[in-house]
């Protein structure tokens, strides 16, 4: 189903942004890497939810209220962005972090199951 | 069977174009946006360098120029390694803008916080409206 994951209503409508992302594989993990600016730990949601890793975050920006505006290049909005989790995530160990307006989500593999080999027994009998 | 493949497929391009038409927000380019705002004693400005460490930026002014240059590292990957997705910007960006006024180099206020840079410029002092006497013969 299309976008089933709702976006959270506390988030700016009107300037949604979906965050340049970089995502890295290594053998252990993968790692997102999200440009946030504006955003800081306690206004930076990451949450699992139907096998999607959805990132939320809020821009805090300074008002300068008592100034005026002289020229604007560009919008500061919110950030909200999914991505599809593969079946090699193990879900219970994911851990994120935010520094400098980046925000940071390691994703550790699943422990790969060890190939058993079975043994075979001779003296097969039918009856 | 045809007819759930079809509307599986439907559904998929419905997302693809769906995450097409968001938004991509700007990432660190070669002269990175600015937001200006004129205050009572000069402007303050702001622009958005996420990533980018304060050894790495570099904020300067002269006369009624204020220059920010800096660069973001472009991340090495180590063995083993490789990328899935490649969106976020990097290498060396600078801006240079011009504002009306003589700017008071001593009084340059600049700090990157979350990823933003807001950059406080004062009017040199020269420059505020001085009352001339005006002699007269009397």
């Amino acid at each position: 189903m299309a976008n089933e994951i709702a976006k959270p209503t506390d988030l700016n409508p009107r300037v949604l942004y979906s965050p340049a992302t970089d995502i890295v594989e290594s053998k252990e993990a993968y790692h997102v890497i999200a440009d946030v600016p504006g955003a800081d730990a306690s206004s930076v949601e990451v949450t699992v939810e139907k096998d999607e890793l959805i990132i939320s975050a809020k821009s805090q920006r300074a008002s300068f209220a008592d100034a005026e505006r002289d020229r604007m290049e560009y919008k500061s909005g919110d950030y909200w962005r999914t991505f599809a989790l593969s079946n090699d995530i193990d879900r219970s160990k994911i851990d994120a972090s935010v520094a400098n307006g980046t925000l940071h989500v390691t994703l550790p593999k699943l422990e790969v199951v060890k190939p058993r080999k079975i043994e075979v027994k001779a003296g097969y009998s039918a009856n | 069977m045809w007819a759930i493949d079809l509307f599986r497929d439907a559904e998929r391009i419905q997302d693809e174009v769906n995450e097409l038409l968001s938004m991509v927000a700007p990432s660190v380019g070669r002269g990175p946006a600015l937001n200006a705002w004129k205050t009572t004693d000069g402007f303050t400005l702001t622009t958005d360098l996420p990533g980018v460490s304060p050894n790495d930026l570099d904020v300067s002014v002269a006369g009624d120029t204020l220059t920010i240059k800096g660069s973001r590292a472009a991340k090495e990957l180590k063995e083993g390694e490789n990328w899935i997705r490649r969106e976020r910007g990097f290498g060396e960006f600078s801006r240079s803008v011009r504002v009306p006024f003589k700017i008071d180099a001593s009084k340059v206020d600049a700090q990157l916080s979350n990823g933003v840079l807001t950059v406080r410029l004062s009017k040199a002092a020269d420059q505020e409206p001085q009352k001339i006497e005006i002699k007269g013969r009397s």
